[in-house]
């Protein structure tokens, strides 16, 4: 396309005309594809959703730290190793024996005021009804700005092509045992033998992304729409993920945020991530003592 | 079933899509308006079948989501009264492991008559027809030649339908040798509640309505039993209970409790016998279950000897006797030497303990237990608990409830001389020697002593092995010591693996069988205990078949007797006909039927309404199929006080029940219980065998050149020894606090590390006197200093392309079990894993 | 079987050399501009000059294109404008600048610099000016865009982005011209340089007292830098080759032989896009959460 220019601006007169052209041309295809854009994008197919403003709260002393949520989330979103939309990060503190071990589950946390949406050029990473940061990727062109934009480490790009090993067919055993291509062949599934059909929603009437496009939570955009709790939510086995809408004054959500001093990641970032935590992952007590000197 | 419902309308999608708008700018219409569309019916394309986890011995009742019978998701079953819809992380990676391409899928044979670790089987597909004809030939040969004995049955992991290849198919063909793995489990952790208050059995804890609970080498919000279920209640629990965590390793437990207490490894019968002595000291005991002096006048006091008759005993027997053998001299200080942790907390923890009472608990998993002398930390922790009254108790520990599935019919007619005369040989265990009491519920000799089965088997003594079949149990990884089983399973001159995939187990067989997922193609039931209840729950068949296996405990012993039938042996297949379907008699025809009646035999008090005996009212069969589990009733609290099934009927502190095993063993062996004592590497010597006391810590490995003390537990993901070939197992290793992704790491104290030069990340060699491996190194403040921690479960050799780094040839990290040498708890013939050992760590360069 | 373990990288040394490409192309434009038009003494250079740009502008604009996941989806980016996004304006800006210097050079390669008095062709030519600093100081401001990043986060970048790009552009005139046989008055060029390294100096230490007194993630990213890791390839590289020795060459050295003009300005390009390569990389050192 660099080339296409040279041609366009080399010849003089004729060539500003054409380029002229070109502009005009272009410009009335960034307002199309901006209208477009905005009525597909943007609210119309979550309509249930509308004026909906999703959030989730960790309730940490709930939280054990197990990883459900996240082997979960892959599992419901049909994830690649080595891509995460649910992670989490893990800091042990203190010198022997008085250690300290914490675990804070992560995930995207849609925020209201989201950089990853900023800086994309291309409107692949957008708001959508419920304060959901949708990403359409269809649109992706791979940049991975959303990447550097995000601060909380939770958009991951797909250098590879996801699944490679489900196309692999080597046997371990020729003739005894079955090469994952077979696998999914005799099972079903697409791609995956845990291929995940109710996914295909929002993800372009396909349940899985590809090689050079970015990936991340969409809050189960899939479910949500359907009034479903998050997939990360209903198999946390200990009821520490709470989903709900903080337009609803009643929501359980915003029950739980009236009663605790609830903690968003890197707050001071102006972000407003729809992610809260709450409570210490624990809540140890100890001996009255006014210490010494 | 290879096409989706989904296809057709993702299909749908595409093309209508690619019509109408333009390839370049398709983009910027359409999909979205059909996501739209299809989104207003939008329905789950699947439904949820319930089903039975086996990840661990939780036994939760799961449901399984069903795609056009392909399982893709799990939750916990809500019909179940212990775990709920709760299900743990490792419930989801079952699912990786049923799709697990190096699942073996058609019968295969060894075509290398060479075995050995280095030798390649070279295995080839065969059909079940000439495996089954095989191996019946090779069992008869063995009934033809007198030798019965010969055939030996090894048991892992199990549902309840065991028997039927466990018991009856090793019984009718006459040997003695079923060997299960229950010592390489945790029998140790059932000697202590046996012995005080006759329970031979795990314990439920009433977490929910304790006060205060001290947790022994266990870890329960990742291991142990009833994960999913004490998970989910936990955060609660914390708002009411004090928790303090015995352990030398900062566990997941540890990291969400009031107090750590790092012991030294092997360390905890000081510091159990020291609580005891301050809460009798301070006179905390619990007096409605122990009782009080006559006067009502504490006479315990340090290095006092007490008169028994001063003291009235309610539903406890001998605390007396208790303290003036073993406690009246167990002071804090004394503990705190041994124990290496501060006098103060050890005494603010048992009045924190005792306070409680009797709405607190001692919490005993198989760190402290599963060691040489770990039977009287067994008992010594578990007394803790009747001291402050919290057995059968509000918020203390309780029996399993009572269930009522039921047995199969009983193998003793099918039995003909060569399998009466076979039988009655020892077995190859050992068990019942003079240096293996192993006495299960007070019989000596009565239970299996696993991992002493290699050398029975390489010392040919009793006799040699000639015909061995194992199922869902690899015990060329799965036990310490594992390279004596490599010698011994080479040895072995026509071994069968029953199995999923081909693991270090298979590696020495003559057949693999392949068997069907545990989980997703098998019919079978297990029961277990939690949050005040006991469920049976059901494992179903949830999946199409796609494979060509087979059930191991139903239908593959089936076809076995079918062959054998063939041959001119039918006892076991007249046998096996006799487990008709209750409903309408009929007599099973072919596997299927059989698999299916023989469980609806089993279950039948539960689902039958005829036959009602409590718990769940179900309403036939289909119901509960539909269901999925029964619960018992609720829990008697307090049942037992005064009725516990032990010598005296009461909670033993002073152990008649022990006494007389003891003697009876001795006596056996024409020798003393000292004697006894002796030569099972115990220190106690007199009555103080027959009360929970202190025995010095003691593991094999010279310190001078083995330094660090061994901390060996569970990794959290860890389907027991199965989850390796799974990426999940590799890529959320570091749930695991002191683990990392995709990493098999030993923790060590930066303390140590500086010593000894090495940075996290350095490849580090640790040996032992029973062999070394490699892993790498994180330096982590969660492990006491001195010692070195690493999760079990990595170090695969076989098993699959992702479990091994090379298939047959190089493992993923390091097997614990080639540096943990074979050592036992001889009382219950249980393997040793804590304090196994101590170790070198050398940096790898 | 491969091991997948879950990281967030984004952008990697093919951004640094697009930046740095970029800031090139605008200094080059802008000397070559001003050679042309306004001093007289470094006329000689326009020519080169203005060779340099569309064919460094090509090459970056090819290096971002192949560092998309999608580089066949490029033209996406004109299809969508983001208000919002320093990225979606930066496309334009390029597009824009890159057909202007293209017609500029293409009159020295006609040789019909006449033409470039022609009121019109001036017009177009000075409309370049801003194009071709908003190309080399924009694609600071994308990284600005990313917050909780302490190392982009400053106002300062688009300025030491700019400089940095005035500093290459010379250099390579420079490098160009001392390899196509030295020039007369190479000398002055080479001060300018010094001048504007120099400058790039001032700057580079402002940030750092910036950093150094901010929050914890900026001290520690500083530290990062100085001290750290990129500590090997701040110090020896950006600061040593990259500048002091061209400035001790061009400033201290009154006649100086062909090589070591090219050595200098070689070593003054180097310095730039190392600094590209710190700011980048560097910048994006995992945050802990907590
Ligand atoms: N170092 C160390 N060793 C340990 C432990 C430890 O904590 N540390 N834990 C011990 C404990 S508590 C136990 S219970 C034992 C368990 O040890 P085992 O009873 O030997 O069981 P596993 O090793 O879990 O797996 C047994 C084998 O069954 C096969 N298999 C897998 N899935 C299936 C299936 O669905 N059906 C059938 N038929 N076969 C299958 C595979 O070949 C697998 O290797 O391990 C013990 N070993
Ligand atoms: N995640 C997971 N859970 C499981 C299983 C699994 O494979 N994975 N297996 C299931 C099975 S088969 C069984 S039998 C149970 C067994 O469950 P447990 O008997 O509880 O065994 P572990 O889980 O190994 O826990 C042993 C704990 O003891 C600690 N420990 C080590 N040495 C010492 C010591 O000297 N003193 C004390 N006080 N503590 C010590 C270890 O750090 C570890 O935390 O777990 C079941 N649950
Ligand atoms: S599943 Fe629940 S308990 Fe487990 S890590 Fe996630 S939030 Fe915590
Ligand atoms: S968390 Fe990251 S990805 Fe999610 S909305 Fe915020 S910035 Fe975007
Ligand atoms: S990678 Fe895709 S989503 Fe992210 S910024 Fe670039 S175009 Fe947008
Ligand atoms: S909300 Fe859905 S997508 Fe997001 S982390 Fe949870 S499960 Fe994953
Ligand atoms: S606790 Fe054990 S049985 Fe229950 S779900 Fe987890 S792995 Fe399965
Ligand atoms: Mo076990």
């Amino acid at each position: 396309m660099g080339k296409r220019k040279d041609k366009d601006t080399q010849g003089d007169k004729k060539g500003l005309t054409r380029r002229e052209l070109l502009l005009g041309a272009t410009g009335f295809a960034v307002a199309t594809g901006a209208i477009v854009h905005s009525v597909s994008a943007q609210t119309s197919n979550r309509p249930n959703l509308e004026g909906k403003e999703l959030a989730m709260v960790i309730d940490l002393q709930r939280c054990t730290g197990c990883g459900a949520c996240a082997i979960a989330c892959k599992n419901e979103n049909n994830v690649q190793d080595g891509v995460a939309w649910a992670w989490h990060e893990t800091r042990t503190t203190g010198t022997f024996p008085n250690v300290q071990y914490e675990y804070m589950p992560t995930l995207c946390n849609h925020c209201q005021n989201a950089p990853c949406v900023r800086l994309c050029p291309t409107k692949a990473m957008h708001k959508v009804a419920g304060g959901i940061t949708a990403h359409t990727p269809e649109k992706c062109i791979g940049c991975k700005s959303c990447i550097a934009a995000c601060p909380y480490k939770v958009i991951t790009p797909n250098k590879k092509e996801p699944h490679k090993f489900w196309k692999s067919d080597e046997q371990l055993f020729a003739g005894a045992s079955d090469s994952p291509k077979e696998v999914v062949e005799k099972v079903g599934g697409d791609t995956i033998p845990l291929y995940n059909p109710d996914r295909e929603q929002f993800l372009e009437g396909s349940g899985l992304r590809y090689k050079g496009i970015v990936e991340k939570c969409t809050f189960c955009d899939h479910r949500v729409t359907q009034g479903k709790l998050p997939y990360c939510v209903e198999r946390c086995p200990t009821k520490a993920r709470i989903f709900g809408d903080l337009n609803d004054p009643n929501s359980k959500v915003n029950e739980i945020l009236s009663k605790y001093s609830a903690k968003r990641l890197r707050e001071y970032l102006g972000t407003e991530p729809k992610v809260f935590y709450v409570r210490e992952f624990n809540p140890a007590t100890y001996r009255k003592s006014k210490g010494s000197v | 079933m290879i096409t989706d419902k989904k296809m057709t309308r993702r299909d749908f999608v595409k093309t209508s899509a690619a019509v109408g708008a333009g390839i370049g700018l398709s983009h910027l219409f359409p999909l979205r308006a059909f996501g739209q569309d299809n989104g207003a019916e939008y329905t789950e394309s699947g439904e949820w079948k319930p089903t039975t986890c086996q990840g661990c011995t939780s036994w939760c009742s799961v449901q399984a989501y069903v795609v056009n019978g392909r399982a893709i998701k799990i939750r916990g079953n809500p019909n179940s009264n212990v775990n709920g819809e709760a299900t743990c992380p490792r419930s989801h990676i079952s699912l990786q492991q049923v799709y697990d391409p190096d699942r073996v899928k058609v019968p295969m044979k060894r075509t290398n008559p060479k075995k050995g670790r280095g030798e390649n089987p070279e295995f080839v597909p065969i059909s079940w027809d000439e495996a089954l004809d095989t191996i019946a030939d090779q069992i008869l040969s063995l009934r033809n030649g007198g030798e019965s004995h010969k055939y030996m049955l090894m048991r892992g992991r199990y549902s309840y339908m065991r028997d039927i290849l466990y018991d009856r198919m090793t019984k009718i063909i006459g040997s003695p040798n079923n060997i299960s793995h229950s010592a390489i489990c945790a029998e140790a952790e059932k000697f202590g509640p046996y012995y005080t208050e006759g329970l031979w059995d795990y314990r439920q804890y009433d977490v929910e309505n304790t006060r205060y609970m001290l947790i022994w080498g266990a870890d329960p919000l990742a291991t142990n039993r009833q994960v999913s279920y004490y998970m989910s209640v936990w955060g609660d629990v914390l708002d009411r209970a004090e928790v303090a965590v015995v352990d030398p390793r900062f566990s997941v437990t540890a990291s969400k409790a009031d107090h750590w207490l790092p012991i030294l490894p092997g360390a905890d019968g000081a510091l159990a016998t020291a609580i005891a002595h301050v809460i009798l000291t301070e006179g905390l005991w619990y007096r409605e279950f122990v009782g009080d002096f006559t006067d009502g006048v504490n006479r315990f006091s340090v290095g006092r000897e007490v008169n028994e008759d001063d003291f009235e005993e309610r539903h406890t027997h001998g605390l007396v006797k208790w303290w003036n053998i073993e406690l009246k001299n167990r002071t804090p200080e004394w503990a705190a030497e041994i124990t290496g942790l501060p006098q103060e907390q050890i005494v603010q923890v048992a009045w924190g303990f005792a306070n409680a009472a009797p709405h607190s608990m001692c919490w005993v998993g198989g760190g402290p237990v599963m060691q040489i002398r770990g039977g009287y930390l067994s008992m010594a922790t578990h007394a803790l608990n009747g001291l402050v009254g919290a057995v059968d108790n509000v918020g203390g520990t309780l029996a399993p409830n009572k269930e009522y599935s039921g047995g199969f019919p009983g193998p003793g007619e099918y039995m003909d001389e060569i399998a009466e005369a076979g039988v009655q040989h020892e077995k190859i265990d050992q068990r019942g020697r003079l240096e293996f009491p192993a006495m299960k519920k007070g019989k000596p000799g009565s239970a299996v002593v696993t991992n002493n089965a290699a050398r029975g088997i390489l010392d040919e003594d009793p006799y040699d092995i000639k015909v061995a079949i194992g199922y869902f149990n690899n015990f060329a990884f799965s036990c310490p010591g594992s390279e004596r089983w490599e010698r011994a399973l080479s040895k072995i001159p026509f071994l069968v693996h029953i199995t999923t995939n081909a693991s270090e187990l298979s590696w020495f067989s003559d057949i693999i069988l392949p068997s069907g997922h545990h989980m997703y193609e098998k019919w079978g039931f297990l029961k277990s205990a939690g949050h005040g209840y006991t469920h049976v729950t059901l494992q179903q068949p949830v999946n199409d078949l796609v494979w060509d296996v087979k059930t191991d405990e139903t239908e593959i012993p089936w076809l076995l007797a079918k062959k054998l039938e063939e041959k001119g042996f039918s006892n076991l297949m007249e046998h096996y006909r006799e487990y008709r379907d209750p409903e309408t008699g009929k007599i099973p025809e072919n596997e299927q039927e059989f698999a299916l009646f023989a469980l609806k035999l089993a279950t039948r008090k539960l689902w039958d309404p005829q036959q009602y005996a409590g718990g769940d009212r179900i309403n036939g069969w289909d119901d509960f199929v539909q269901r999925g589990v029964w619960n018992s009733d609720p829990y008697p609290y307090r049942d037992r006080w005064g009725a516990m099934k032990t010598k005296t009927g009461n909670f033993e502190f002073y152990s008649e029940t022990l006494k007389a095993a003891l003697t009876a063993h001795a006596n056996k062996h024409g020798t003393t219980v000292d004697r006894v004592m002796e030569v099972c590497n115990y220190q106690a010597r007199g009555e103080q065998a027959f009360v929970p006391h202190y025995e010095e810590p003691t593991a094999p490995g010279d310190k001078t050149e083995y330094p660090f003390e061994w901390v060996e537990y569970k990794s959290r993901l860890s389907r027991e020894g199965r989850s390796a070939n799974c990426s999940w197992f590799h890529e959320f290793h570091d749930v695991d606090p002191g683990n990392v992704a995709w990493e098999d790491v030993a923790t060590i104290n930066p303390q140590d590390g500086e010593k000894l030069g090495i940075v996290s990340g350095d490849t580090i060699r640790i040996s032992s006197p029973s062999g070394s491996i490699e892993c790498k190194a994180n330096m982590w403040e969660g492990i006491r200093p001195g010692t070195v921690g690493k999760s079990y479960g990595n170090g695969h050799w076989a098993y699959g392309r992702m479990a091994a780094l090379e298939f047959g040839k190089t493992p993923r990290g390091g097997n614990n079990n080639v540096i943990i040498p074979a050592e036992y708890e001889r009382l219950s013939g249980a393997t040793v894993y804590y304090n196994s050992t101590n170790v070198k760590v050398e940096k790898v360069t | 079987m491969e091991i997948a373990i879950v990281e967030h990288m984004s952008y990697d040394w093919r951004i640094a050399l697009y930046f740095f490409l970029g800031g090139l192309a605008g200094g080059s434009y802008l000397l070559s501009v001003a050679a042309n038009y306004w001093i007289t003494g470094f006329k000689p250079f326009a020519r080169t000059a203005a060779y340099i740009t569309p064919v460094v502008l090509a090459a970056g604009l090819l290096v971002l294109i192949l560092d998309l996941g999608k580089p066949f989806r490029a033209w996406r980016l004109f299809l969508t404008f983001n208000a919002a996004s320093a990225l979606s304006w930066g496309v334009w800006f390029l597009s824009i600048f890159f057909a202007i210097s293209v017609v500029y050079a293409y009159f020295f390669f006609m040789g019909k610099e006449d033409l470039l008095e022609n009121k019109k062709v001036k017009l177009i030519v000075y409309i370049g000016i801003p194009f071709a600093i908003l190309t080399a100081s924009y694609t600071a401001v994308i990284l600005i865009q990313a917050p909780g990043r302490a190392l982009w986060h400053s106002p300062l970048l688009p300025v030491l982005f700019f400089n940095g790009g005035l500093i290459s552009g010379v250099a390579a005139t420079i490098l160009v011209a001392s390899i196509r046989g030295g020039t007369a008055n190479i000398g002055g060029l080479g001060k300018l340089l010094s001048w504007l390294i120099i400058a790039e100096l001032g700057f580079l230490l402002i940030e750092f007292i910036v950093l150094m007194n901010g929050g914890k993630e900026y001290v520690r990213i500083a530290k990062h830098i100085a001290t750290g890791d990129w500590g090997l390839l701040f110090w020896p590289v950006e600061i040593v080759i990259g500048s002091i020795l061209p400035v001790a060459v061009f400033l201290f050295f009154k006649k100086l032989p062909a090589y070591s003009i090219a050595i200098a300005s070689t070593a003054a390009l180097i310095g730039v896009f190392t600094m590209r390569i710190i700011v980048v990389l560097g910048g994006q050192v995992p945050t802990n959460l907590f």
